[in-house]
């Protein structure tokens, strides 16, 4: 009991004196999974708008295989995106391997199922009656998907939050296509927020993995309270 | 009295269902109320989303001829009519956005930006005049009793005061055709009264109303001529005095009941 008590104390004196190896270390993450979100929010949005809104013959096996994405294990994404990315892959040209970019791509890979099969969740929840209302008030087609993401503003709102919250916490695909490298100095250059908890408990330094913990948390938390503010106030 | 709208031979079938609509003709004047009645599935819903081209007919046609501008395209035609459902339909939104929901769709970009600066200026207290589409809200919601509601979430009304928000989103794009899918089922006296009121005045003002309604009260008290529409099939039409005092068919006897008819 005490030696966690230590630790919590510990690590709240390394977030209080703004360590530069957790600073760096909480840049590398924030840069990436930021970037990752980007990236896949967009690509997602307009996913989930011709699957839930369009009417094409595959829709029904596209949206299952959405589903099915959202819960592949980021270690089978990361190990996927290193065989394309590796020297011998058909990427491998690009040098992408053991950079930041590498890292964003199997977290974009990762998170656009489940970000699109959130939003897809929300367009499909909205009463067709809104659309049919929206028509009747003379709304063009493109007004009429228009209105019925509005809608579903809250729950694309939540999607992004569940692909952030999943990218910032993975471990997997990040590990092993971003290979956890640190500068010399002691500056982080592919390692995240979890790989370096993995890193930290596997040398015992429970205390700086348990700070890297708070503030991972802390991150996600804010986001989450932010986003429970924004839909309270309701009128966006 | 001119014609502005009319129907001839529709007929319409759900996909792998029945047949809804068999062979529907109808002549709506301008300027008149027009009430569509009918029992439970009559056909009466069905109708209006065919004439609001929500759906396309399997067969015949229908003719618009509407009096104010419009370039004769669907989406031209669609936005000189407005209608207003059953169970009222508000966007998850305050009661300003629904109301002014049709003026934006009919707004270009720079106007709905300025509508938007203009807001965001009154917020930080500054004197701007509100624009003409602001103007029509307020109107709109004024005609409907609810000039303080502008700010409130749509959530937040009860049922008749989302049906009266709906009929000012409906009323706020000016049409020429309303048309009113049962539109005080389900409310209390009070607000079916004012909701009369608000039709008459439109009508008065102008627009030619399409009313589907159950209560034959509602339809003595507004319409100037009905339509009584059994399986799909318009069965007996005229003035509705005419149609109440001396039914040809046993058809509006069946409906109205012995009792209402003098």
């Amino acid at each position: 009991m005490s030696s966690l008590v230590s630790a919590f104390s510990q690590a709240f004196s390394m977030i209080a004196r703004l360590d530069p190896y957790l600073l760096s270390v909480v840049g590398v993450s924030l840069r990436v999974s930021g970037m990752a979100l980007l990236i896949s929010v967009p690509i997602s949005a307009v996913f989930a708008s011709l699957l839930g809104l369009g009417r094409f013959p595959g829709r029904n096996l596209l949206r299952t295989l959405v589903y099915t994405g959202m819960g592949v294990p980021s270690v089978i994404v990361g190990l996927v995106v290193l065989l394309l990315l590796s020297r011998s892959g058909p990427f491998g040209g690009l040098g992408l391997l053991w950079t930041p970019t590498a890292m964003v791509i199997s977290q974009c890979v990762l998170v656009t199922p489940l970000i699109t099969g959130v939003m897809l969740s929300a367009l499909v929840a909205v009463d067709q009656a809104v659309s049919e209302a929206a028509h009747s008030l003379g709304a063009s087609r493109l007004q009429r998907v228009w209105t019925v993401i509005r809608e579903a503003r809250f729950g694309f709102l939540t999607a992004v939050l569940a692909g952030f919250g999943r990218a910032i916490s993975e471990v997997g695909s990040v590990l092993l296509v971003g290979g956890n490298i640190v500068f010399p100095g002691g500056v982080s250059y592919t390692r995240t927020l979890t790989t370096a908890i993995v890193v930290e408990t596997r040398k015992g330094r429970f205390e700086a993995a348990l700070a890297l913990g708070i503030v991972l948390i802390a991150i996600v938390l804010s986001l989450n309270l932010l986003a429970g503010r924004l839909q309270r106030r309701g009128s966006w | 009295m001119s014609v502005i709208l009319s129907v001839h031979g529709l007929r319409f079938a759900y996909p792998r269902g029945p047949e809804a609509l068999r062979g529907v003709d109808l002549e709506i004047r301008a300027g008149e109320v027009f009430a569509v009645i009918g029992p439970n599935g009559a056909g009466k819903t069905t109708l209006f989303r065919v004439l609001t081209m929500f759906y396309r007919p399997s067969a015949g046609e229908v003719e618009y001829r509407f009096r104010t501008a419009s370039d004769g395209s669907e989406l031209g035609l669609r936005r000189r009519m407005a209608m207003v459902f059953q169970d009222p339909v508000l966007l998850n939104a305050s009661v300003w956005e629904n109301v002014a929901y049709g003026l934006f769709l009919r707004e270009p970009l720079p106007g709905r930006l300025r509508v938007r600066l203009g807001h965001l200026a009154r917020r930080l207290r500054l004197a701007v005049p509100p624009s003409k589409l602001e103007a029509r809200v307020e109107r709109a919601l004024e005609e409907v009793g609810l000039s303080g509601f502008a700010g409130k979430h749509a959530r937040a009304l009860s049922r008749g005061e989302a049906q009266r928000v709906a009929l000012a989103r409906a009323l706020a794009v000016e049409p020429e055709l309303l048309l009113l899918d049962e539109p005080t089922a389900n409310l209390d006296p009070p607000n079916v009264l004012l909701i009369e009121e608000v039709i008459r005045r439109a009508n008065r003002r102008g627009a030619t109303v399409l009313l589907a309604s159950h209560n034959i009260g509602q339809v003595r008290r507004l319409a100037d001529r009905a339509a009584l529409l059994v399986e799909g099939r318009i069965v007996e039409s005229g003035p509705v005095e005419e149609l109440f005092r001396a039914p040809g068919s046993g058809s509006i006897r069946e409906f109205v009941g012995e009792e209402l008819l003098t």
